[in-house]
């Protein structure tokens, strides 16, 4: 028990480690979480982009599209000129410029008759933002309604475009649709996903450190001159370990729980209790880790440098930075080997379990027992280590 | 010396590193109260005789009895009552002077409040009184010499093994640590002392064995060592000028080994023998030279250890 807490004691005394990587980490874990929920309204509300429009046909489906494009939306008048129209755009007048090209009315007509190509528009968006874009995409889509009405109705110009107008004023009404009420507030499920970084970098340090200090080679011989066994001196350091671990864990989780989700703490305790003894098992994870790095014997420096890469590789395959869905599939494979993917899979599980059911739950369950093994498969790696470096330091 | 007397015993140890012989058939014996000096140059065994002794290393053969009982590595119990001060300072950096000493001891001493006394006391010791909540980089290098010390020995060890304690401190640490060891002698502590510094071996040790390829080459008190050995006193005497037909006969003399001439001052080394001061001063009596000061040194254990171990430079092992 006194070499236990002469091990806390040395932890403790690397006040810089602790700050830095556990409460100043965490804290932007936080902060982190809090700008997630950020905006988040109940409410739906237009937005009005600048829009211009040079129409160089005049045909009944050019001034349908052009009718289009202005509907709720702001119209700049740019001239019909080259420069004017470059200049629109690279200063930001408009988000987005259509010019429809002269016949390009009579060409949609008879390509839709004929079932060749459509004429193409000439169009510039602004870069400044995504308003451009989704314009287009309206366009595009309005242009395509034309054709295919002219295509399958037949009829005259203003036939195409009432048929056309009838069937796109159906098609573009804006409903709220409530979602379905997460368990998880949205700001602690980002800010937990987060947590994989600050709990591995801050437990991965301090437990190197911890071990470079108690176990370096003068300290090492007077431990093992002293009548102190084996057995207890193991067992404190693995205490320890674990220790460290569990005080990364409960300052980030706790923090994150109490500031982004104490609504959770009654509505959905069992995913809040999945997730908590997901992020568990990944610092004992990382506590295990560093148990590794403190075998190998890996300096001050060295242990930073670690902690940092491999907390941010694990953290950003795990998903904390870009979510798993837009990770190419070669990275979600190798993800595969990595702990913080399965803490990720728990989080997002969690998050997304409407009712508590064992079909539920055991699944994540089964994670969190993967995320374990990652655990128990370093730390008996780091053990074997440590024996064959005990047998061999002072033969 | 009995058995029972014996608070170190060594029977024919054997260590093996491969081919290489570390401790080759080595026997010895210290009597409780002693402070036996360990000599020997690098390589010659002194520290795998040691770490033998702590079970830190297993060994090929031999027999290691502390305090009268077998000492094997889960001997607890005479672990317990053994002291370790090791050649490299082996503190914690991250812990005050006070909480190292106590870390330490309570890896002996499991009782809170008498080791508190005896942290107390290890601390007062050392005089690091003033330095108790400073932690180990700020000290000065004779004063982390004296808290490895204290580290050692706060427990009270009936047996303490200090490995060239006093590297690398200035002469006043130094001197503080060395009374601090003949302190701890009478108050009844059996001490392994190893140096290289034979001034202070000669100082301290009751009994001094010089180790060299794993073997013990010599055992004996000081006085003893050097009357091991052939060489003798060192005579010089100022002389002036001196013929050098007078030099000559001073060289002829049967037990003078040189014989120099040096700023008006002769130097002679001699072998061991009976009269060398009285035959050197008769050949100058003789000559009717006038002399001034005579100085007669007798041989040291730093002559001893070269002459025994050689002048060789020996290669870190």
């Amino acid at each position: 028990m006194t070499t236990f807490r002469t091990y806390l004691r040395i932890f403790l005394s690397h006040r810089v480690y602790i700050a830095i990587y556990l409460v100043m980490l965490s804290l932007v874990g936080v902060f982190v979480g809090l700008s997630a929920n950020s905006g988040a309204t109940g409410e739906y509300q237009e937005t009005a982009a600048n829009v211009a429009v040079i129409d160089r046909d005049g045909s009944e489906l050019s001034s349908a599209l052009a009718r289009r494009v202005l509907a709720g939306n702001n119209r700049v008048e740019v001239a019909d000129e080259k420069r004017a129209i470059q200049d629109s755009v690279a200063r930001d007048r408009v988000s987005y410029l259509l010019v429809i090209p002269q016949g390009w009315g009579e060409g949609l007509m008879d390509a839709a008759r004929q079932g060749t190509k459509a004429p193409e528009l000439e169009t510039y968006v602004s870069y400044y933002s995504g308003m451009g874009r989704l314009l287009d995409i309206e366009v595009t889509g309005y242009a395509d309604g034309l054709y295919g009405m002219a295509a399958t109705l037949g009829g005259s110009a203003a036939e195409v475009v009432y048929a056309t107008d009838d069937a796109w004023e159906g098609s573009t009404r804006v409903d709220m649709v409530e979602q379905v009420t997460s368990p998880l507030p949205a700001s602690l499920v980002t800010a937990v996903e987060f947590a994989s970084y600050p709990i591995f970098s801050s437990a991965m340090v301090c437990i190197a450190v911890l071990m470079s200090s108690v176990e370096r080679r003068p300290v090492r011989y007077r431990r093992l001159a002293s009548p102190e066994p084996a057995r207890t001196r193991n067992l404190a350091l693995l205490g320890s370990c674990v220790t460290i671990g569990l005080v990364a864990w409960a300052w980030t989780f706790g923090l994150e729980v109490l500031v982004l989700g104490r609504s959770a703490l009654a509505s959905s305790p069992v995913q809040l209790a999945l997730v908590g003894a997901a992020l568990l098992a990944y610092a004992l994870v990382a506590a295990s880790v560093g148990f590794l790095a403190g075998q190998l014997g890996v300096s001050e420096n060295a242990a930073n440098a670690l902690a940092n890469i491999l907390g941010m590789v694990m953290s950003f395959l795990g998903g904390a930075w870009t979510g798993l869905s837009l990770l190419p599939d070669e990275l979600i494979a190798v993800a595969h080997f990595t702990p913080s993917y399965w803490v990720t899979r728990v989080v997002e599980g969690a998050a997304g379990m409407g009712r508590v059911t064992s079909q539920n739950v055991m699944p994540l369950v089964g994670d969190i027992g993967i995320c374990v093994l990652f655990g128990i498969a370093t730390l008996l790696v780091g053990l074997v280590l440590g024996r064959s470096r005990g047998r061999s330091e002072l033969a | 010396m009995g058995a029972c007397d014996a608070v170190v015993r060594i029977d024919n140890l054997v260590k093996r590193y491969g081919d290489l012989v570390a401790v080759d058939h080595l026997s010895l014996s210290i009597a409780r109260g002693e402070v036996f000096g360990l000599l020997g140059p690098n390589g010659s065994g002194k520290t795998t005789t040691i770490n033998c002794i702590l079970q830190l290393l297993s060994y090929d053969h031999g027999d290691i009895q502390l305090f009268g009982e077998p000492m094997r590595p889960t001997s607890y119990q005479l672990k317990r009552r053994i002291g370790v001060v090791p050649q490299e300072v082996a503190v914690f950096d991250e812990l005050t002077v006070r909480e190292n000493v106590d870390s330490f001891c309570a890896l002996y001493v499991g009782d809170r409040a008498l080791r508190r006394e005896l942290v107390n006391d290890a601390i007062a010791f050392v005089g690091l009184e003033k330095f108790e909540g400073f932690r180990p980089k700020k000290l000065s290098g004779g004063l982390l010499r004296r808290l490895n010390i204290a580290c050692g020995i706060a427990h009270r060890p009936e047996l303490i093994i200090m490995d060239e304690p006093t590297v690398a401190v200035d002469p006043q640490s130094r001197e503080s640590i060395l009374s601090g060891i003949e302190r701890l002698n009478a108050e009844g502590a059996t001490v392994i002392y190893t140096s290289h510094y034979m001034e202070e071996v000669e100082r301290l040790c009751s009994r001094i064995m010089i180790m060299d390829h794993g073997r013990c080459v010599a055992s004996g008190t000081a006085d003893e060592l050097k009357g091991m050995i052939g060489t003798g006193e060192k005579i010089s005497v100022e002389v002036g000028r001196m013929d050098e037909g007078i030099l000559e006969r001073v060289r002829s003399l049967d037990h003078v080994r040189t014989a120099e001439t040096d700023g008006g001052m002769l130097r002679v080394q001699c072998a061991s023998g009976a009269h060398n001061l009285a035959d050197v001063l008769g050949v100058l009596g003789d000559a009717g030279l006038a002399y001034g000061r005579v100085l007669s040194e007798p041989p040291t254990l730093n002559d001893v250890f070269l002459e025994i171990t050689g002048r060789a430079l020996r290669d870190e092992a």
